[in-house]
């Protein structure tokens, strides 16, 4: 229904990118269509912010960033550069409320470290629509980042 | 400085620099924002039954305060501008302005920050998000299906907002009783409170009311559909992460 929907509405607007499909497995033809159609769009602005962003040192060299009190606990993230990239992200110090840490430990921090890698050096210092979990690991993530650009 | 306040069924985090503030001041305004949030809960809460609004849903009508009267009117404003898909009186159970709220609170404990000399401010209100900042910051968008993982990053110095049919308590309705026209969305622009109804609004009318943000230079968004393609406003992104 809803998809049927988009095809009548896409025909009335003009000048949205269907950037990607999200879930490769439920790709549905008018996404694959506009995916091609628009690649190129979405892949020059990613080069401009690429360039945007201070470059990392040669390495290897490790910087924790500041131990950071989030209300319901501290934690502190330590970075690992090598060759001007992030080869690792690990928790250098991490205590919980008892309540909170099974979701933080066992949920965000993995994956957003998994996630920090990928973005290579795009500090996120923030994440919209989410909950407040990842904030004290970006916090520290971001003050481990600020040090090795030397800001 | 980073300090949380559990609040409105969610995490308000604000976090603040300014030159040589003691650590006793920083913690009073934490105090004072905190204050104001919970003036902000007591009188605009659902879930309270002395509330204003809650007496007004009741229809037990009687003076309103300055604030009331001032998000009734941001509310009319906001339905205005997404063509009828955010609208506060569709709810059941009448008039419920808490999608508009919390972005509105946002702004009122980032202007306090400012207020106190805070040369860089950023508060989070659960995922909405209000900037100050001279140079925009980096944005990681929530992925709808994985808590946990990004699927984009925007850049702003002002607002973001995300709304999403994973949030708790998510009560999101098409006025016009149709479907759900995107799976989640998101605003980028200020003031915070129209992003955040502007994003719950592209959740509720889809495309046809991203298209439509798209034409006020204010705003850029992008959406997501049920079935996880990702849309978005030419200029919204600065990256896209590849799964």
């Amino acid at each position: 229904m809803i998809r049927r929907a988009f095809t009548v509405l896409g025909a009335m607007v003009v000048g949205l990118l269907g950037i990607l499909t999200l879930y490769p497995r439920a790709k549905s033809q008018l996404s694959a269509a506009s995916v091609n159609k628009n690649h190129g769009g979405s892949k020059s602005s990613s080069q401009k912010a690429a360039a945007a962003s201070a470059p990392l040192p040669v390495g290897p060299v490790s910087v924790t960033g500041p131990l950071t009190n989030y209300g319901f606990g501290d934690i502190a993230v330590k970075v690992d550069v090598a060759n001007h990239k992030i080869v690792d992200i690990s928790i250098a110090k991490f205590q919980a409320l008892e309540a909170y840490s099974i979701e933080i430990e066992q949920a965000a921090v993995p994956s957003l470290r998994a996630e920090a890698l990928k973005a290579q050096g795009l500090p996120i210092g923030i994440v919209t629509g989410a909950t407040y979990t990842s904030q004290g690991f970006a916090y520290s993530l971001q003050g481990a980042l600020n040090k090795l650009k030397g800001k | 400085m980073l300090a949380e306040i559990p609040i409105m069924g969610t995490v308000f985090t604000l976090e603040f620099e300014g030159d040589g503030r003691a650590q006793s001041e920083s913690s009073a305004l934490v105090a004072e924002v905190t204050n104001e949030l919970e003036r902000i809960d007591r009188t605009f809460s659902t879930y309270r039954t002395n509330s204003e609004v809650s007496h007004f849903r009741r229809h037990e009508h009687g003076t309103h305060s300055e604030s009331f009267d001032e998000v009734f009117a941001l509310c009319e404003l906001a339905r205005e501008l997404s063509d009828g898909f955010f609208d506060p009186w569709a709810v059941p159970g009448g008039y419920d302005p808490s999608g508009l709220v919390k972005g509105w609170a946002g702004e009122r404990a980032l202007a306090l920050l400012i207020d106190a000399g805070a040369e860089r401010a950023v508060v989070n209100a659960g995922g909405d998000i209000a900037i100050h900042s001279a140079e925009p910051i980096n944005i990681g968008v929530r992925h709808p299906r994985e808590a946990d993982r990004l699927c984009a990053v925007v850049q702003s110095n002002t607002a973001v907002a995300t709304s999403g049919l994973y949030e708790r308590g998510c009560h999101i309705v098409n006025p016009l009783g149709a479907e759900l026209g995107a799976y989640a969305a998101t605003v980028v622009g200020a003031p915070l409170y129209l992003a955040d109804a502007l994003a719950t609004a592209v959740v509720a009318g889809g495309e046809q009311v991203l298209a439509k943000i798209a034409q006020q230079r204010q705003f850029r968004g992008l959406l997501v559909t049920v079935d996880g393609v990702l849309r978005a406003i030419p200029g919204t992104m600065v990256t896209v992460i590849q799964t």
